[in-house]
């Protein structure tokens, strides 16, 4: 072929600009340190970037936010309940003392005040806990502490409350009594007051002081009190309560001695008590009982009602009425992978029962029972001292006789009482076992999530870094070589042009 | 015996021979640079003896150059231009490709892209799982959101800027085309003027050649000469392009912008043109052999894949109607005729029926249960009578075909803004139905977070979300499952999932009842609100120019429109992350509803393609790849025209080093006539003064 000087010009030029544009682009690899800059230069490398970035940002926001907000929360969580664990554990002698003897007025109530010191603590200190501002034990109201932090007397609640057949306890109820009569001329009189004991079906509901009057505004019924039961397949089941009584603890000495076919609400102490047959009835179907009360008065540091149980309540300054959902499965869900999310919450419902709370109650009611009696006898006492007639002091002496049996019968009720307050607390203990046993399981997968996580990040960083980065010796490599291609292609160019047959004519 | 002088006549004439070759010399090396120039040669030939009939025969008369010709190769010259016109339409096809991917595409994590704001946009919310009442979060979310919306009309006006561009490069690629014209009628007039007399005009051919080249990489163009025919003393010279005639000899036709008002898809810029012969003759811009720059230039501007809307159309028509009806099945919906997809302008589109051509004011479509879609378009003008018959005539034959916008197969701008608004519709709708099934933080339903812009006003609108649940089969209408009234008596009456007698019609805001209904199970929770279609076949219908309090569907959500909810930007409160009311059901921390918008980012089946990041990376690896393989043809066609021209080169280049042999050789051979002269000269001196008498 015929070769020309222009073609061979032509082919240095062309040769010059291939050289050139791999300077360039090893040049731009060089200064970016990136493998690509456009999807052309490698649509795989570009797609596999799009989805390792994703990824990448991804695992970084678990990482170092999610999963460590979430082992932080359940840290706060954690402390608290230890705290609580070791408070139940220091009430535990205080119980087991007041279960085994019987005290001198001082000495029952120093371990009541002991008690309920710590049952305070239990609540006000630890399930009231915060984590950054957020209450860690009320579910999705993390904006709201557990108890009410004042007083508050323009709220109404209905409170929905369930129990199971075995929460049912079998107490002793003192019924009658003897009270000083000045009319009483005869000894047999005070006798035949005599107490007598009852063997009564009781149940705490979650508060006392509570209401016989409806105000919350809740349109299905305006009773202060309803119970309803279903058996274990959820059909409702007929207690035969044939008689539902609302009444004070107060009202009449005998207000305890509860019939067979009926059922009592105490509402002054929250007490149900349950008759004979009704009794039966429940034990039979295995029934779940739940239980409508009222209550419109609530004191600083009392549980929030919405806390613990399904409930409606009216305001009566705002005149709203609020109805609120059961609190059950409000689980706070951290997302710590990709679609993984863990629980972090523990509810004070699931952590922190209230029957120990509410049987320090039941105590304290027994210990006054105790001390009213004790403070009659001391007043007979004085009575007799101070009477002269043989007669009047026989009778009078009866009256003590009687209100001895009393006290008998009551500090017995005392002991059963601390009795179940030992009940009680195993129960809250269990629960709390419970609860942290289950905070440590999701502690754990958070924390091997956190783990693995991380491997997972290190990996896709390198994954990144290989798809996207350039390898600097390769690329210094690269440079070096276009570098000398292009000064090869300069310097044959400048030979050959250099050239003619002119040159030589 | 010949004259006496004729030795002398015959050193003349190798003077002037050489004369000759060592002006083409000259000529030669003169333009060794210059373009397009063919190396020169003279053609020289022995005189014609002289038959003096002497015993010696024939006596020679000396030599004579009797043409000048130049080595041009008609056939390389042809290879040349084909392979230029391809060489033209890959440099700016990959020029354009650039542009768009880089549009497209971030080259690293920290830059602004689509994707990189989507995956900020989502790691703040799953950052707010650990957090619902945190209102920086919450602040970061919507915030993020605005971004990603403001990203996507920046992507919207860079690509639109694009193809405004592309239309002003159109415009001068004509006026060089038409000047290309113009100047090569010209040259041809002067070459025919001066090869009347049978000479060559070499010079002025060459000339001639090098606009063509030039003119071949704008357009591919056919060239023909013809020797002068019948009755006509000229050649005749014709340049094609584009299926027309450019130049036929020495005159020449021109290209004319048209600025069309019309539009072919849904995002077009204002005012692109097409082009329109000085003849009157349409320019067919669509011409898969037009070449060069200006096919690359209309395939960019205006590919969109060959998802042009086809429809059938349907009815009978008579004079004077204002609408046509057309249909499409489920089964096709998805090549452009989809609510996702639907690409064709709100106004001022052309309908295509069998080539007669309706442009159209508005339009209105209705979708039934089974995914059937019913356009109604209602014309600028209404149809005559011929119109009308032409129509039924059509109607009577069988099935017709519909279509708006020109099918494409090239995927340039219009397919990437399709793309994107694909995307963009979905994923937008996708997330204002979770974010409308929630609850904020002060306890109100949760409003759109995305909107689309009203044209007139510039406020957001409030868009009514129609999607398929490809994961049970059901229309949802604003979130809510859509039935039949057939469908609905039976699906509300299972007894093992609603109460009957707890079931609540809704009202709208004038009190007047809707529509949708709440269904609740027995222990009075909401189970889910279903919506009851009261047309019997249609659910969803929409106009294409929906303005405030219409239905606005997703059609209006484009990059252009898209706009973040400020209210929701304000105030991150009104993000609904609760699934119930936190005010009073349940508490300001349930974050059920955020955790499914969380979701969203890994939801394999928003799209065909995937989750969101599935469908940017299939977008990103079809221009990748598109780029790609412009790329790698350019360098090709590059490589062929480059080595076409050498072969080129090799024939009709100018050789220094030939030249300069052939400037030695040439004044030798002229110093040689001298010689032969002044020899002759010697000998007449001495036959007339030395020969004494």
């Amino acid at each position: 072929m015929r070769v020309t000087n222009t073609m061979i010009s032509n082919s240095a030029r062309s040769h010059i600009s291939g050289a050139k544009n791999k300077l360039l682009k090893y040049e731009e690899q060089y200064t970016s340190q990136k493998k690509i800059q456009r999807p052309s230069d490698d649509p795989t490398v570009a797609v596999r970037s799009l989805k390792l970035r994703t990824t990448y940002s991804q695992l970084t926001q678990y990482v170092e936010k999610n999963v460590k907000d979430a082992m932080d929360w359940m840290d706060a969580t954690e402390t608290a309940m230890e705290n609580i664990g070791s408070l139940i554990t220091n009430m535990k002698g205080y119980f087991n003392q007041g279960a085994n003897d019987s005290y001198e007025s001082g000495d029952r109530n120093s371990i009541l005040s002991a008690l309920k010191q710590y049952d305070r603590s239990i609540f006000e200190d630890e399930a009231n806990s915060d984590y950054a501002g957020r209450y860690v034990f009320t579910g999705y109201r993390t904006d709201t502490p557990l108890l009410f932090m004042e007083d508050k007397t323009n709220l109404s609640y209905k409170i929905t409350e369930e129990f199971k057949y075995d929460n049912i306890r079998s107490t002793t109820a003192v019924l009658g009594g003897a009270t000083y009569n000045s009319s009483f001329t005869n000894g047999q009189a005070y006798v035949d007051q005599a107490p007598t004991t009852k063997k009564i079906y009781h149940l705490m509901t979650a508060y006392d002081d509570c209401s016989n009057v409806n105000n919350s505004g809740d349109g299905a019924t305006t009773d202060a009190f309803s119970i309803t039961a279903k058996d274990k397949l959820g059909n409702d089941v007929a207690l035969g309560a044939n008689n539902i009584k609302v009444a004070k603890s107060t009202d009449d000495d005998k207000i305890r001695d509860v019939q067979p076919d009926e059922v009592r609400y105490l509402y002054d102490t929250g007490e149900i008590l349950i008759g004979e047959t009704v009794y039966q009835t429940i034990q039979a179907n295995q029934a779940t009982l739940s239980v409508d009360y009222c209550k419109d008065k609530f004191l600083k540091e009392d549980i929030r009602p919405e806390m613990y149980f399904k409930c409606s309540a009216h305001d009566s300054i705002s005149g709203k009425d609020i109805k609120y959902a059961k609190p059950d499965d409000q689980q706070i869900r951290y997302e710590i992978n990709f679609s993984q999310t863990l629980s972090v919450n523990t509810q004070a419902r699931d952590a922190v029962s209230l029957e120990m709370h509410r049987t320090i109650d039941y105590i304290e009611k027994c210990i006054e029972y105790v001390d009213e009696v004790e403070a009659q006898m001391t007043e007979t006492k004085k009575m007799i001292d101070n009477e002269n007639d043989k007669d009047k002091k026989a009778v009078l002496e009866s009256l003590q006789g009687t209100l001895e049996e009393e006290k008998k019968l009551r500090q017995k009720v005392l002991t059963e009482a601390f009795g179940m307050g030992l009940t009680a607390l195993d129960n809250t203990q269990q629960t709390l076992s419970v609860a942290v046993a289950e905070l440590g399981a999701k502690y754990k997968r958070a924390q091997l999530t956190h783990d693995k996580l991380l491997d997972q990040r290190t990996d896709t960083e390198e994954n990144l870094s290989d798809n996207e980065d350039v390898s600097l010796t390769d690329v210094y490599i690269n440079l070096s070589q276009a570098d000398n291609l292009y000064q090869a292609s300069l310097s044959s160019t400048a030979k050959i042009l250099g050239n003619s047959l002119l040159n030589y004519i | 015996m010949p004259s006496s002088f004729f030795g002398l006549t015959i050193g003349a004439s190798g003077v002037s021979t050489y004369d000759a070759l060592l002006n083409v010399t000259a000529h030669n090396i003169s333009n060794t640079k210059t373009e397009g120039y063919a190396r020169q040669s003279t053609v020289q030939k022995a005189k014609e003896a002289i038959s003096l009939g002497a015993s010696y025969g024939m006596v020679g008369a000396g030599s004579e150059a009797i043409d000048v010709v130049n080595t041009r190769d008609a056939y390389y010259d042809y290879k040349y231009r084909k392979s230029n016109a391809v060489l033209g339409y890959y440099e700016n096809a990959v020029y354009y490709m650039d542009s768009i991917q880089d549009h497209l595409y971030s080259p690293d994590s920290e830059s602004a892209g689509l994707s990189n704001s989507l995956n900020r946009f989502f790691d703040a919310l799953t950052n707010l799982t650990t957090d619902p009442t945190n209102t920086t979060i919450r602040a970061q979310v919507t915030g993020y959101a605005d971004t990603l919306a403001t990203y996507a009309n920046e992507m919207f006006y860079n690509l639109q800027q694009m193809q405004d561009d592309i239309n002003s490069q159109i415009s001068n690629t004509v006026d060089e085309i038409n000047s290309y014209g113009m100047q090569i009628a010209s040259l041809t007039k002067q070459i025919s003027t001066l090869e009347v007399y049978g000479s060559r005009a070499n010079d002025l051919r060459d000339q001639r050649a090098v606009i063509l080249d030039k003119l071949a990489k704008l357009a591919d163009i056919d060239v023909v000469e013809l020797p002068p025919a019948e009755g006509k003393g000229i050649a005749q010279f014709i340049v094609n392009l584009g299926g027309g005639v450019l130049v036929d000899t020495n005159t020449y036709n021109t290209i004319h912008t048209v600025t069309a008002k019309t539009f072919d898809n849904q995002t077009d810029a204002d005012g692109l043109y097409s082009l329109q012969w000085s003849n009157g003759q349409m320019f067919g811009i669509r011409n898969t052999k037009l070449g060069g720059k200006l096919q690359a230039l209309f395939e960019i501007r205006d590919g969109n894949n060959g998802e042009n809307f086809k429809s059938e159309l349907q009815d009978t028509y008579s004079a004077g109607d204002k609408k046509l009806k057309m249909y499409v099945p489920a089964s096709n919906v998805e090549s452009g005729a989809s609510l996702a997809k639907l690409n064709i302008p709100a106004s001022d589109g052309i309908i295509d029926i069998q080539n007669f051509e309706f442009e159209y004011e508005s339009f209105e479509v209705k979708i039934d249960i089974k995914g059937n879609y019913t356009y109604e378009f209602t014309l600028k003008d209404a149809l005559t009578a011929t119109d009308a018959l032409n129509l039924n005539n059509l109607l009577g034959a069988g099935k017709v075909e519909a279509s708006i916008g020109d099918a494409v197969e090239y995927r340039g701008i219009p397919y990437y803004m399709s793309q994107l608004n694909e995307f963009l519709r979905t994923f937008t709708a996708t997330f204002n139905q979770a974010q409308n099934k929630g609850y904020d933080l002060n306890g109100d339903k949760g409003v759109d977070l995305f909107k689309a812009k009203d044209i007139t006003s510039g406020e957001g609108l409030n868009m009514t979300e129609f999607l398929k649940n490809t994961r049970d089969g059901y229309y949802y209408l604003n979130g809510c499952k859509v039935l039949t009234s057939t469908e609905f008596a039976t699906y509300t009456t299972d007894a093992t999932k609603f109460d009957v007698s707890k079931q609540v019609r809704l009202n709208d805001e004038n009190g007047v009842p809707t529509e949708y209904y709440e269904l609740y199970d027995k222990d009075n929770n909401l189970v889910e609100t279903v919506y009851r279609a009261t047309d019997s076949t249609n659910i969803f219908s929409f106009k294409s120019t929906a303005a405030k309090g219409d239905t606005v569907s997703y059609y209006n959500m484009t990059a252009k429109y898209m706009l973040t909810n400020q209210d929701l930007v304000k105030d991150g409160k009104l993000l609904a992350c609760a699934a119930k009311d936190p005010k009073t059901k349940t508490g300001i921390a349930e974050g059920q509803n955020l955790a499914v918008m969380a979701g969203l980012q890994s939801d394999e089946d928003m799209f065909k393609q995937g989750n969101p990041i599935s469908f940017l990376q299939v977008m990103t690896a079809t221009v990748g790849v598109d780029s790609k393989k412009v790329i790698a043809a350019e360098k090709n066609s590059q490589n062929i025209v480059d080595a076409v021209g050498n072969r080129r080169l090799a024939t009709m280049g100018v050789d220094e080093d030939e030249e300069a042999q052939n400037l030695v050789e040439a004044q030798n051979l002229l110093n040689a006539q001298y010689k032969v002269i002044s020899v002759m000269n010697e000998v007449l001196d001495k036959l007339i003064n030395g020969m004494g008498l």
